[in-house]
């Protein structure tokens, strides 16, 4: 006799709603001879049975119910808390955390005032666009106008975690509490956001792979993306996504590196190849590490959705363009094909229609993609002989939506 | 499955009015008394499987809760209970009087002929958001 084999946690656990264990309950108290049928609203054993049964639907519910605790166990099903829980403990991965966005600013005082010796956390920035604070990280010296000390440049830190405290050069206009202190705000402030589900569990799963001298492709990603293993002690990686290609010929070992949102500049290469050398570099064997680069593209779709999954259309192309960027992001380094090898894939475009209904799936029912109108080519190319290594990611740019809401009516 | 037992009019429960009597059970015009008992402290909103249920009116005797307020909840409170498929009838009068310099104390007498022939009848006090049973009488006999 065959056994089948649950290939989803779902298709272990029987979750039921409220109604179904209330409905289960009333069924028992009739099996027992209680005559249930003269039971009316406020009757207290009827309301005590309705508010137990609420009380285990909750139990039951997947995101935070007892599903959740089980999948807690299992790598690929846990999420959230349960997830830190797990690969911390099992796979001793803690969470890459959220870093605070630091950046530089000029401070000219046009004022007489001397301001003197300013302490740490005593200047307060403000981008008045976004409303992030930040304050200096170090103390400072600013004088008067026209003084040796009328013009200082601080370096100030977001006082909010993660992608909230980011600013582009410029953004950061004023010092709240230093009236007559003008702003040139001179560097960026990229702050990352915690780690998410996907990435976290992706790392963790690598951890195995790492400890293995057959592995070195997975030891390259494990370390180059955890944040605490950095060879530079800076506790901060914002690879998320690597792709290492070995050439045992040369002993060489090309792996490029991308961030959650493409493209990653210069210094975090030098800091990948640092962490890798000191991490996972398996003797006789050089490795390289690369910076992907960035293709973009654009998305134009029309999609039809029935009316059930009461969104308004702003809020269905928000939640499409949110699933097509956050997916685009996952995307391998240099793209799928169809084998799988090592050779030059694509962003497919039936792939990119696909995201577009599972965003609002089930209502969806057709979808026409406009742009990528053809699959896009990414290269991936390790050429040890002229020395050439070049990969690509894909970069959405715009998302053109057209949407219709369909009624769906009722009975089907 | 079983036969359930013959039932009594309007079945069995556990005595409740104020607060559960876990191991008494209660039957007939006295189980039918306490569930009005029970709708009139529980507000509106407050029963989890059921919101539209509920007519107490502690939270509206307010300052200014008025003479002319108290003389419509008559009608209005007959209205709801007889929604109840178990009334035959109901009559409902309202007192309200002054308890010290502002308290008020809004007493309502009901009294309920049910659907089997048997009858009840209640006192009940609302004073600082407390509603009180004061007295139940079956056929004419306090409980």
């Amino acid at each position: 006799m065959s056994m089948s084999i649950p290939t989803a946690l779902s298709e272990l656990i029987r979750q039921r709603t409220q109604e179904e264990i209330f409905g289960d309950s009333i069924t028992q108290m009739q099996s027992q001879a209680v005559a249930t049928e003269t039971w009316k609203s406020g009757d207290p054993t009827r309301e005590l049975l309705f508010t137990l049964s609420f009380q285990l639907a909750g139990l039951e519910d997947p995101n935070v119910g007892y599903p959740a605790i089980i999948g807690g166990g299992f790598l690929g099903y846990a999420a959230g808390p349960w997830l830190d829980a797990l690969a911390t403990s099992n796979y001793n991965s803690p969470r890459n955390p959220a870093t605070y966005a630091q950046c530089t600013l000029q401070l000219t005082n046009a004022t007489a005032q001397d301001f003197g010796t300013i302490e740490q956390n005593d200047t307060t920035a403000e981008n008045p666009t976004t409303h992030a604070t930040y304050h200096n990280t170090a103390s400072y010296v600013l004088g008067p106008a026209g003084g040796p000390t009328a013009v200082a440049t601080v370096t100030i830190e977001a006082d909010a975690a993660g992608s909230a405290g980011n600013s582009d050069v410029g953004d950061i206009s004023s010092v709240v509490n230093m009236p007559g202190v003008t702003v040139t705000h001179l560097t960026a402030a990229p702050g990352l956001d915690a780690e998410d589900d996907f990435a976290y569990t992706l790392r963790a799963q690598q951890k195995f792979v790492s400890l293995s001298p057959n592995g070195p492709v997975g030891a390259y990603t494990y370390v180059v993306t955890t944040a605490s293993l950095q060879a530079d002690g800076s506790g901060i990686t914002n690879v998320t996504r690597v792709r290492a290609i070995g050439d045992s010929d040369f002993g060489e070992a090309v792996f490029f590196i991308a961030g959650s949102s493409g493209p990653l500049a210069g210094p975090e290469a030098a800091r990948a190849q640092a962490t890798v050398i000191k991490w996972a570099e398996p003797l006789a064997v050089d490795s390289i590490a690369v910076l992907a680069t960035g293709v973009t593209f654009n998305v134009i779709y029309e999609l039809w959705v029935y009316d059930t999954i009461n969104l308004t259309q702003t809020e269905i192309e928000t939640l499409v363009e949110s699933a097509l960027r956050t997916a685009t992001n996952q995307r391998r380094i240099g793209g799928d094909n169809e084998t799988g090898d090592d050779t030059p894939g694509f962003i497919y475009a039936e792939w990119v229609r696909a995201q577009i209904t599972e965003a609002v799936a089930p209502h969806a029912f057709k979808c026409l993609l406009t742009a990528p109108a053809v699959d896009l080519p990414l290269d991936l190319t390790v050429d040890p002989i002229n020395n050439i290594y070049t990969a690509q990611v894909a970069e959405l740019v715009t998302v053109t939506p057209t949407i219709h809401i369909v009624p769906r009516g009722p009975g089907t | 499955m079983s036969t359930p037992l013959q039932a009594p009019p309007f079945g069995r429960d556990t005595s409740a009015t104020d607060q559960v009597r876990y191991g008494v059970i209660v039957s007939g015009p006295r189980l039918v008394a306490e569930s009005i008992f029970r709708l009139l402290r529980t507000p509106k909103g407050q029963l989890l499987s059921d919101p539209f249920w509920g007519e107490s009116l502690a939270d509206r005797l307010g300052s200014d809760f008025s003479q002319a307020d108290a003389d419509t909840l008559p009608s209005q409170l007959e209205a709801a209970i007889e929604k109840d498929d178990r009334i035959d009838s109901v009559t409902v009068t309202s007192t309200l009087s002054k308890v010290g310099a502002t308290a008020l104390l809004l007493k309502l007498t009901i009294a309920a002929t049910l659907s089997d022939g048997s009858s009840f009848s209640m006192v009940v006090a609302y004073q600082d958001l407390t509603v009180t049973l004061l007295e139940l009488t079956f056929g004419g006999v306090t409980s």
